[in-house]
């Protein structure tokens, strides 16, 4: 037995001081993008939406002020601020009307603009976008019946227009390797071979015409700084620092114009497409894709030719995690809090099977999980990809980083992922080479597909079929005291409930079809479609359908807690029948102020999901099964893709939470709901393995929208080889003999949690993973830190 | 020997531990059977002594509603006392547990059939599978319910599962022989050489668990010796030293350390005990402590490792 004395890498002095800059500096609001966008749309009424979205584009990148600072080798930002957001009010608007004077003095997730900056958004851009925005002519054509759903939180199906359409299989390799002016030359191509006349054609038309002007402007940044890097040069303070920008200049003037030619090159091209896409659609969850993929034919080349080393690549990489860090994205309060600490979710994913399902894994996956430890920032997320044949070797750093108390990386497992997309028709090559994108969802190869896009809260549902259809809690007003319904038996309350279920979400898909038919008429994205295969091909947006594969998710929220409170209810009302179903509602109700005693019975006696209790586990069982069986009998979505189960809560579990009635599993009204598709924290006290066998009682091939799974260990375990080579055999069981499809965890004990609400100035490195996301411990707001303190801390003890 | 047939044989089980690290390879599930011979002064499970069910309370999970109080058909449950349960008149029925919502009254030891207990044990099958692990058996002292203990094994290797037992050496020497089949481990605790010490803080003779100890390195058994490092109880230079002399008698030249924790104390009160433990009981073993044992044994040519690992790296 060993002990770890393994020491985490330091950053090079250059790195650590961009780091820190990072970490201090505020964030701020840029407002070119929304000016210049707003402006395109005005001053060219007639033209296309996507033409008026590209010219807004190229406007924005040719006139975004740049700056390339002291030591920076890898340059571009997406907005003209050092730490920015750029505003998206085409999506939904009036958050960002009604909150514009709280930015800078709301207590979490603060954004500073000047005053000078909120006069022109007041009084000139702004009123452009009031109730014009995508999510305005969504919520006017909302139904009497889905809106009521709708305002008590059973369902939110408009999450497309506040980030998630970000969620997309992104191609980068076609800029490495034929530049911008290959993608500017394969749609003139295609332009001018588009057959005359028809409404389809000039829709066509205007795609290229879109696709061309806007990869203009990403070729314009570029080309913005090569002359600014020149100019510095001449100026520079050492002949070091003018060799670097020398350097600098030489490598826009090449890319993404043109293909990549060198590891250092290609980096740079990424870095420029990926601030190219953060200037339409809040790509809030843009994922950076295989990024050791695709980046590795030029590693490889570079090495072998002896113009780079692994440690200049690793001093690269670890640059551009710290720049990850400069965009950030600003939320209305209700985003604050469902995506508590961190609204980001820039995914790079790294290992995993090939096209052919042979093993990826490559040096370049060891250089960017190697970064993501060193480096401990919140952005990018780095999602690491297993299978079988994953080299042990990999298996062992990543068993380290995830025992280490980074908590920066998750871990998923390819062969579930694959047959999950394989299920829906995506062709198996396609399969192989998913991605992660926003916090858990994979998305297969070439394929277009937000798959949050609807969240459902699965204990308000039930909340609402126990008293008649209306809710015990709203904040809308819409409470109301109904006579719970009565069935002989659970198999008769069962099938009511699923009915009722099934209904609500019947509404939510058809809602979603219509924020689809918005997404496609009003919000095109030129700069997007032309990196996701077959948009170029068929002349056709993303937003139409364009991609070659097509998703669309729907997220169950409280997954848990729905199981846990279905599974009392049967337990106590129709096993043991010690009480009937309307004394159980009654307790609800008043949330259980005179029923403390049966409250406490609900909480201790009652069968709990996570325990390896078959009485709960063949529930979480069936409803996947169930709404597996729903999705797949629904019309496709309006891009013509399949509706996928997904089961990730950000930290909706809590917000949503706050507003559901006391629920049968014990739970208080207003407490946090269960995380992820995990148990409810602290409810899973038979330790790990008997957490993940309740867990894998679900046919995670059934969720193809992705699944978070979280637990929070005691760093005690993992002092010893002995405690991180038991992880790692936990971990690989629980993928390959179970069927688990996702596990994150928090290594960090109650302690030191508890000590860090006291004293957060001593833990502002502290990072815990969410679900499916890591945040800062002390940036999160009080409800989520006591979620986490809840979870069960496994300390073998 | 029971007479039952062994299926329907009954072991008193005082808990089960899933994703267990410390008591043997890989990930393991540990079975604590109730009852032991010893009552060491520093025993951390004080509720695995005796051979019987008991009942315990939690008073800060409470609330009050007196379920208890009515389903206790001995009238044992007393509000006005300190401890909740009047321990002459329970009969350790189990009434009170059952009915407690809270779980602050819980029942200390369960009876599982070998069935049963097997089953409970296969459920972490494939984690054993993939790390080498599987079952072991501890207490208390494993051996007390020496029947129990042999068709358990038995059924444990029958379904090919990785077996080990903790031991603190006092059995038959027979008995002890008669598990070694089923035995992949032994981990055997050597606690106090100087016969009047041991009698002194255990309560009984240790020459039978001595020669125990020789036996079972003389047939060559897998056995690990391990001393439970308490605070100047074991960890003393003179008791160290003996330790090395014996070991190296018997031709063993490691061992493996565990060290003490305190945090058994609040137990002595759920089980409405009211004594408590000497100060140099109260706090936990230092690392220096710990590693100043290590530094005894290494002069008397001895390998000794924490089993915990050593020192908290982070
Ligand atoms: S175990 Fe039985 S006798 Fe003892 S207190 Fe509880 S109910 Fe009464
Ligand atoms: S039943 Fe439990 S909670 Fe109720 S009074 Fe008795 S010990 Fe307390």
């Amino acid at each position: 037995m060993t002990t770890i004395t393994k020491q985490r890498r330091a950053l090079s002095q250059r790195l650590q001081h961009m780091r820190r800059r990072v970490i201090d500096a505020p964030r701020e609001l840029g407002i070119v993008r929304v000016r210049e966008v707003t402006n395109a749309i005005r001053n060219n009424r007639d033209l296309p939406r996507i033409i008026q979205f590209a010219l807004g584009v190229r406007e924005t990148l040719k006139k975004l002020p740049i700056d390339i600072s002291d030591s920076e080798l890898i340059v571009g930002k997406s907005t003209e601020k050092f730490k920015g957001s750029a505003l998206y009010p085409e999506l939904k608007s009036d958050g960002l009307i009604k909150e514009l004077d709280n930015f800078n003095e709301r207590t979490s997730m603060q954004f500073k603009l000047t005053d000078e900056e909120k006069r022109e958004l007041r009084e000139d851009i702004l009123p452009f976008w009031d109730g014009t925005s995508g999510f305005d002519k969504w919520a006017k054509q909302l139904d009497k019946d889905t809106d009521f759903l709708v305002r008590n939180l059973a369902i939110i199906p408009f999450n497309d227009f506040q980030g998630s359409t970000g969620l997309s299989y992104v191609d980068y390799r076609k800029v490495l390797e034929n530049g911008y002016e290959g993608i500017i030359g394969e749609a003139q191509a295609r332009l001018a071979g588009v057959s005359n006349g028809g409404p389809e054609a000039e829709d066509k038309r205007a795609f290229y015409k879109a696709v061309i002007i806007a990869a203009e402007g990403v070729i314009e940044l570029a080309k913005r700084h090569s002359r600014l890097a020149s100019e510095m040069a001449r100026t520079a303070p050492s002949e070091e620092r003018a060799k670097e920008l020398r350097e600098i200049a030489e490598i826009c003037a090449q890319v993404p114009a043109k293909p990549a030619r060198t590891f250092r090159e290609a980096v740079q091209s990424f870095w420029f497409t990926f601030c190219g896409l953060q200037q339409m659609d809040m790509p809030m969850e843009l994922p950076g894709a295989r990024i050791d993929q695709y980046l590795y034919p030029f590693y490889r080349r570079d090495v072998k030719e002896g113009r780079l080393s692994r440690e200049d690549a690793q001093e690269f990489i670890d640059e551009l995690f710290v720049r990850f860090n400069q965009v950030v994205f600003l939320g209305e309060y209700v985003i604050t809090r469902v995506v508590d600490g961190n609204s980001t979710r820039f995914d790079l994913t790294l290992g995993g099977v090939d096209r052919d399902g042979k093993d990826a894994t490559n040096e370049l996956s060891y250089v960017f999980l190697d970064a993501a430890d060193a480096v401990r920032l919140l952005h990018p997320s780095v999602t690491i990809r297993l299978h079988p044949d994953t080299p042990e070797s990999f298996f062992q750093a990543v068993g380290e980083v995830m025992t280490n108390g980074s908590n920066v990386v998750q871990v998923f497992n390819d062969n579930v992922i694959v047959e999950s997309f394989t299920r829906v028709g995506v062709p198996v090559e396609d399969a192989r080479d998913y991605v992660l994108t926003g916090c858990i969802q994979p998305l297969s190869g070439n394929m277009y597909g937000p798959s949050c896009s609807v969240f459902f809260n699965g204990p308000k549902i039930l909340e609402m079929f126990l008293n008649g259809g209306k809710p015990i809690l709203s904040l809308a007003g819409d409470d109301a005291d109904m006579p719970s319904p009565e069935y002989e038996s659970w198999e008769d309350f069962y099938a009511a409930f699923k009915d009722y279920y099934r209904s609500v979400l019947e509404r939510a898909f058809s809602q979603y079809r219509l924020v689809g038919d918005i997404q496609r008429r009003d919000l095109p994205n030129p700069v997007l479609s032309p990196l996701v295969p077959g948009s170029l091909e068929r002349g056709k947006d993303v937003k139409a359908g364009g991609a070659l594969n097509n998703a669309s998710g729907i997220a169950l929220v409280g997954n848990g807690t729905l199981i846990d409170s279905l599974a009392a209810i049967r337990d106590v009302v129709y096993t043991k029948k010690s009480h009937t179903l309307d004394e159980v509602v009654g307790w609800l109700k008043t949330d259980f102020e005179y029923n403390e005693e049966e409250r406490q019975a609900l909480r201790n006696h009652a069968p709990k999901f996570g325990t390896c209790d078959s009485r709960a586990d063949e529930i979480a069982k069936d409803l996947v099964d169930f709404t597996d069986e729903l999705l797949l009998s629904q019309p496709k979505t309006s891009r013509g893709g399949a509706h996928v189960l997904s089961m990730h809560t950000e930290a909706h579990h809590i917000y949503q939470g706050s507003m559901v009635a006391a629920s049968a599993d014990g739970r208080h009204a207003g407490e946090a709901m269960s995380p992820g598709c995990g148990p409810t924290s602290g409810m899973d006290k038979e330790g790990p393995t008997a957490s993940m066998q309740s867990v894998c009682a679900m046919d995670f091939t059934k969720m193809a929208g992705g699944s978070s799974y979280n637990q929070r260990y005691s760093p005690k375990m993992f002092d010893t080889e002995q405690g991180v080579q038991a992880f790692i055999s936990l971990l690989k069981a629980y993928f390959f003999k179970l069927g688990g499809q996702h596990l994150q965890i928090s290594t960090v004990d109650t302690e030191t949690l508890r000590d860090a609400q006291k004293n957060p100035a001593k833990y502002e490195d502290l990072l815990v993973r969410v679900t499916g996301y890591s945040a800062r411990f002390v940036e999160l707001t009080e409800a989520t830190q006591e979620e986490i303190i809840a979870r069960s801390e496994i300390c073998g003890c | 020997m029971d007479v039952h047939p062994e299926n329907d044989m009954t072991g008193l089980v005082l808990d089960i531990q899933r994703y267990s690290l410390d008591d043997g390879p890989g990930i393991r599930t540990t079975v604590f059977l109730k009852g032991c011979p010893l009552s060491c002064r520093w025993c951390q499970n004080p509720e695995s002594i005796s051979p019987a069910p008991e009942i315990g309370f939690r008073a800060e999970r409470c609330i009050g509603c007196r379920t208890c109080q009515k389903a206790c058909p001995a009238d044992a449950i007393m509000f006005d006392n300190a401890d909740r349960i009047d321990r002459g008149r329970c009969t350790a029925c189990g009434a009170c547990a059952e009915g407690c919502p809270s779980r602050a009254m819980f029942a200390v030891g369960k009876r599982y059939s070998i069935s049963k207990l097997l089953e409970e044990v296969k459920r972490d099958a494939a984690f054993y599978e993939e790390s080498g692990g599987g079952v072991t058996l501890s207490g208390g002292e494993p051996t007390l319910q020496f029947d129990f203990t042999l068709a358990f094994l038995k059924a444990c290797k029958e379904a090919g599962l990785n077996t080990a037992i903790e031991t603190n050496g006092l059995a038959a020497s027979d008995n002890l022989r008669k598990l070694l089949p089923y035995l992949d481990r032994i981990y055997f605790d050597l606690k106090i050489i100087n016969s009047v010490e041991h009698q002194r803080l255990t309560g009984a003779d240790n020459r039978q668990i001595l020669e125990n100890a020789r036996m079972l390195v003389e047939c060559r058994a897998p056995v690990d010796f391990r001393l439970p490092v308490v605070p100047s109880m074991t960890a003393n230079k003179a008791n160290i030293s003996e330790i090395g002399v014996f070991l190296k008698k018997v031709g063993v030249r490691e061992i493996g350390l565990c060290p003490y924790h305190e945090n058994w104390v609040t137990k002595l009160s759920w089980l409405g005990r009211r004594d408590s433990p000497p100060a140099e009981l109260q706090k936990p073993l230092t690392s220096e402590e710990l590693l100043s044992v290590i530094d005894m044994f290494s002069q008397e040519g001895i390998n000794a490792r924490s089993v915990e690992g050593e020192i908290a790296a982070r």
